[in-house]
């Protein structure tokens, strides 16, 4: 009995740090994504309208990254000292990162050079995802989480894999980036948009269909799972490329939010494929969820008290985008 | 730091009226709170005595527990000495301790003579001096509310823009960063003297180590140092901007945009 309930409590404890990436990931992503556009766009008044409609959401969106960090600490602390430590290089990396971009946003509008601002703003944005992305494959791929007991190699996520995941991870949010962006300005802007997000897209199909390749070669018991309910697996690859053909029609049919919407429905569907390629691995092929866990009575504790709160924060961030919904539009 | 700057632009007789209005704002709010964070640190300190004595032993440079039947003496100013496990020289007040702690005259107070040597947290003289920082200058605060409170108080009928001489909006400026200074003060006592231990008692920081090597820590940490310096100084070389073109009075509420773009504004959809 004992042992069940801690294992209920392990595995809500998953989905809870599931669903707090699936929220980091689609709203931090779109900001980072309009980051990385930024630099694409030349035109420096459209790189500040771009910054513009970030400024009210995206502190409330990296927040999300704060619970991922404190809940992975609190939850499964072992994962949480193994990954950082095997991933300090990329972590540090973020942090950087991350800090140029945050104070981008409130220096640019009193350096008398915005300029440079909001090259920080885009270049920290990219930073970021590049850096997520290295630690993304250095988790996937596991070989850097081995030796966390020995010397640790500093730099053993540096691999092809990881090159492809980070490329993979800068076009996804891009596309994020780029399908928020159509739902949210007017004139050439929104045109580039579109142009961003149905590059991003066709470019996205052609790395998942690498990474899902190259996927075995790191875990070869994600293949064998594949192999034995190729049905299940198989949906979710459908629904994806469905998701992404209605992602295209509707932009061509100029619809304003829903290209959006169905991003965030496709990652979340790539979201639970991949939770549950991997599962029970909280680090594939090297740490299980429960290996990872804290006690069941810590896990208790922080179910009331975060599981308290997560509803509180969706309430609060979702009020937030129904206060900031709406366009931008250039005021003539 | 609300009262300091709008005491900085009344010296300066800068949007006086306006400014009146957040220093008085500002005052109540260190009526209110500074009081209340000596109430708040007199508990902690307390629960601090009970829970990590270490700390607090070297917090006051106390070496020797004292029987039940006697009274500790509170060391105003000391210099602690490790390697002598004693005070080089002290001046202090006889019960005093006992006072603090136990809130009567006798009362046992723990010494960091219980403690090894090895268990004793390092840097004892800067854990003692922060301290003393810290909380001169809450007290310096809560000193500074209540004589401005009694001042506007009596000036109150003036109409005058001059509500605090002259002297005591200076004081005001010189306690913008006061509150800082205590943080930080606060910090150093709180993590220097939980040493050596991660978690008090159960986890020692020699043990809580990552296996990184030197390197890349010393390295990151660097950078932090060399990045958070930068920042510092664009944030002091920009607020300093920010003070000196003061606030637009005559500038509309913004509608959307934050950032200092004025030709985008928000549009519903309806």
């Amino acid at each position: 009995m004992e042992h069940q309930v801690s294992e209920l409590l392990i595995n809500t404890w998953g989905a809870m740090l599931t669903l707090i990436l699936f929220m980091y990931v689609a709203l931090d992503g779109f900001d980072l994504g309009v980051g990385v556009l930024s630099l694409l766009e030349h035109d420096g008044h459209k790189k500040s309208q771009m910054m513009h409609c970030l400024s009210g959401v995206w502190d409330a969106n990296e927040t999300w990254l704060v619970l991922l960090g404190g809940t992975l600490f609190g939850a499964f602390p072992l994962a949480y000292a193994a990954a950082l430590q095997s991933l300090y290089v990329p972590v540090m990396l973020m942090l950087f990162a991350l800090i140029f971009r945050g104070v981008a946003f409130e220096f640019c509008q009193y350096s008398k050079r915005p300029a440079l601002w909001v090259f920080a703003f885009g270049t920290g944005s990219l930073l970021t995802i590049i850096a997520q992305g290295l630690a993304l494959s250095g988790l996937l791929s596991g070989i850097s989480l081995t030796e966390i007991t020995g010397k640790t190699a500093l730099f053993e996520w540096l691999t092809p894999f990881s090159l492809v995941t980070v490329a993979l991870l800068i076009t996804a949010y891009s596309l994020l980036g780029a399908t928020y962006l159509f739902g949210k300005v007017d004139g050439t802007l929104r045109q580039s948009a579109a142009i961003w997000a149905g590059r991003s897209t066709i470019l996205l199909t052609v790395l998942l269909v690498i990474f899902l390749l190259f996927g075995p070669v790191n875990t070869p018991f994600v293949t064998e799972r594949w192999t034995q309910y190729p049905l299940y697996f198989g949906i979710f690859v459908f629904m994806v490329g469905v998701m992404f053909l209605l992602l295209l029609w509707s932009l061509k049919q100029q619809h304003y939010s829903s290209p959006f919407i169905l991003c965030l429905i496709a990652l979340f569907i790539v979201l639970v494929g991949l939770v549950s390629s991997n599962y029970p691995y909280i680090i594939p092929g090297v740490m299980t969820l429960h290996a990872a866990a804290s006690s069941t009575k810590t896990l208790e504790f922080m179910l009331y008290a975060e599981g308290g709160l997560l509803p509180l924060m969706l309430i609060y961030n979702g009020y937030q985008y129904y206060v900031l919904r709406g366009k931008i539009t250039e005021y003539h | 730091m609300v009262g300091g700057i709008s005491a900085w632009y009344m010296l300066h007789n800068r949007h006086t009226l306006l400014f009146r209005k957040s220093l008085g704002m500002a005052l109540v709010g260190l009526l209110l709170a500074a009081p209340l964070q000596i109430v708040v640190g007199d508990i902690a300190g307390l629960q601090l005595f009970h829970t990590q004595p270490a700390k607090a032993a070297a917090i006051e440079a106390h070496w020797d527990t004292n029987p039940d039947t006697e009274g500790a003496e509170w060391n105003i100013i000391a210099w602690p000495d490790k390697a002598s496990q004693n005070n080089t020289w002290a001046l202090s007040i006889p019960h005093g301790l006992s006072l603090i702690v136990n809130h009567s005259l006798v009362g046992k107070v723990v010494g960091l003579k219980d403690f090894v040597p090895a268990d004793q947290p390092p840097a004892i003289p800067l854990i003692f001096y922060t301290f003393r920082v810290m909380i001169g200058l809450g007290f310096a605060m809560t000193g500074l509310a209540l004589v401005s409170a009694i001042v506007w108080w009596r000036r109150r009928k003036i109409a005058d823009d001059s509500i605090l001489p002259v002297w005591l909006l200076k004081c005001w400026v010189v306690a913008i960063p006061m509150g800082y200074i205590a943080t930080e003060c606060g910090w150093v006592v709180r993590e220097v003297g939980r040493q050596p231990w991660a978690v008090y008692g159960l986890l020692r920081t020699e043990h809580a180590v990552s296996h990184l090597p030197a390197t890349a820590v010393a390295t990151s940490l660097v950078l932090f140092v060399a990045i958070y310096t930068l920042l510092l100084g664009l944030f002091l070389l920009f607020a300093r901007r920010i003070f000196m073109n003061g606030p637009d009075i005559n500038q509309q509420l913004p509608m959307y945009a934050p950032i200092s773009n004025t030709n985008t504004l928000l549009e519903n959809k309806d």
